[in-house]
């Protein structure tokens, strides 16, 4: 959004978008925007494939179906004799 | 002594200062506001697992930002990839330190700021795989991801780290926070896979919108308090928060209406908390344009056809690459 209304007449630290004709500055944002998702998408993955050689990542299927409150935390959110 | 101290003090802008202070705190709100969102969306035996993953980043992220956190971001490394560790546990950062970036406020009170985003960026990511993650892993997770993806984003934009000087802006976190924990977290889902329970429902609407009102008032420091300092460019900031949670709000509950989702009530409310992410990128700009952009929240409640797509539309939207319309008729 920067890239594209961001006008310098508003805030003399910022730059121009597209709509004020600062292309060279829109390509820059989405560059910038591409190499962040794709920067985080990829360690992401990455690091949770790390994580599971050391500690199982994902719940096994007994517990998703107790619930983690109960599988992991050993509590409850409420107390159904109540609710 | 005591007087000399406080008059050199003055050196700082004590509107500005006080002005930060509140949307600092502001921020820090709208990490337990996005725990009742989530807490209130997941299914009833998944409460607390979704919430602390949300709290504990309170903590632990503020272990990690003192100790060397903010050294990463914001100290050295000119033009690269991350900081050093001068800044280590603070060290050096006096208490009557002024920061450097406008020499309006102390350098602890943006340390403090930035430390805020901080905690809840990752956070952001815990949407997307509730019920599936072991808690062990999700500690391991917060620490590298934070080491390893933030604090370089957070350098390279905003700690004049290599993007900064090739020219790249970022008012209030539209890349640094948004398009990474987006990313990470559809990264994420498809690491741990479908939830095997697909018809459940939010276990409390009231709670997510407790937590939706939190960060909408939150939202104001996060936007706002971007400015660093008081002055025309934090008020256009703050409307601009507001506006566009508004328009947001009022566009999706139209499109639940005609596509008939039976939720209308909590699609309303997680539409306006996309928009409020979209709206970072408004403040330098003239006008303030409404591209479609709604969101559902039904990969989390297991009604949209296809969780890959929704959550793609859920995560895209939030980070506010805008005109996008995502919408998944409910069944």
């Amino acid at each position: 959004m920067l890239g594209i209304f961001a006008s310098a007449a508003v805030n003399e630290a910022g730059a121009d978008g597209l709509v004020f004709g600062g292309s060279g500055f829109f390509f820059k944002q989405v560059v910038a925007v591409v190499i962040g998702s794709v920067y985080a998408f990829v360690f992401t993955y990455i690091m949770l494939i790390i994580i599971n050689l050391f500690t199982k990542v994902k719940v096994s299927a007994a517990e998703e179906e107790m619930g983690l409150d109960v599988a992991i935390h050993g509590e409850k959110a409420y107390d159904e004799g109540v609710l | 002594m005591l007087s000399t101290i406080l008059l050199q003090n003055i050196g700082i802008d004590t509107g500005s200062t006080g002005f930060m202070l509140l949307a600092t705190s502001l921020v820090m709100l709208m990490t337990p506001g996005l725990a009742f969102f989530y807490g209130g969306l997941a299914t009833k035996r998944n409460i607390l697992g979704i919430m602390i993953q949300s709290f504990v980043s309170l903590g632990w992220t503020t272990v990690l930002w003192i100790i060397f956190g903010y050294s990463l971001c914001f100290s050295g490394g000119e033009g690269g990839i991350i900081g050093n560790f001068d800044k280590a546990f603070l060290n050096g950062i006096s208490f009557d330190a002024i920061w450097s970036g406008n020499g309006k406020i102390p350098e602890l009170v943006f340390v403090a700021y930035q430390m805020m985003f901080a905690i809840i960026t990752p956070a952001l990511i815990t949407g997307a795989f509730v019920n599936r993650v072991t808690f062990k892993a999700y500690m391991i997770f917060l620490t590298f991801w934070q080491i390893l993806v933030y604090y370089p984003f957070v350098h390279m934009i905003w700690g004049g780290g290599l993007l900064a000087d090739w020219g790249v802006l970022d008012f209030a976190g539209g890349i640094v926070v948004h398009a990474t924990a987006g990313f990470a977290a559809l990264a994420s889902v498809f690491y741990v896979g479908a939830r095997t329970d697909k018809n459940s429902t939010p276990n409390s609407i009231p709670l997510v919108a407790i937590g939706s009102g939190l960060l909408w008032f939150g939202w104001y420091g996060f936007n706002a308090g971007s400015e660093v300092q008081v002055d025309f460019i934090t008020s256009l900031a703050f409307i601009n928060t507001d506006i566009a949670a508004s328009f947001a709000k009022t566009k999706i509950r139209g499109i639940a209406h005609r596509f008939h989702c039976r939720s209308g009530d909590h699609n309303t409310l997680c539409g306006f908390c996309a928009r409020l992410g979209c709206s970072h990128h408004w403040h330098r700009s003239r006008t303030c344009l409404l591209p479609g952009c709604t969101v559902q929240e039904q990969d989390e409640l297991g009604r949209c056809a296809g969780r890959l797509g929704s959550t793609w539309c859920r995560r895209v939207v939030r980070d506010h690459y805008a005109g996008y319309i995502c919408f998944c008729r409910s069944e």
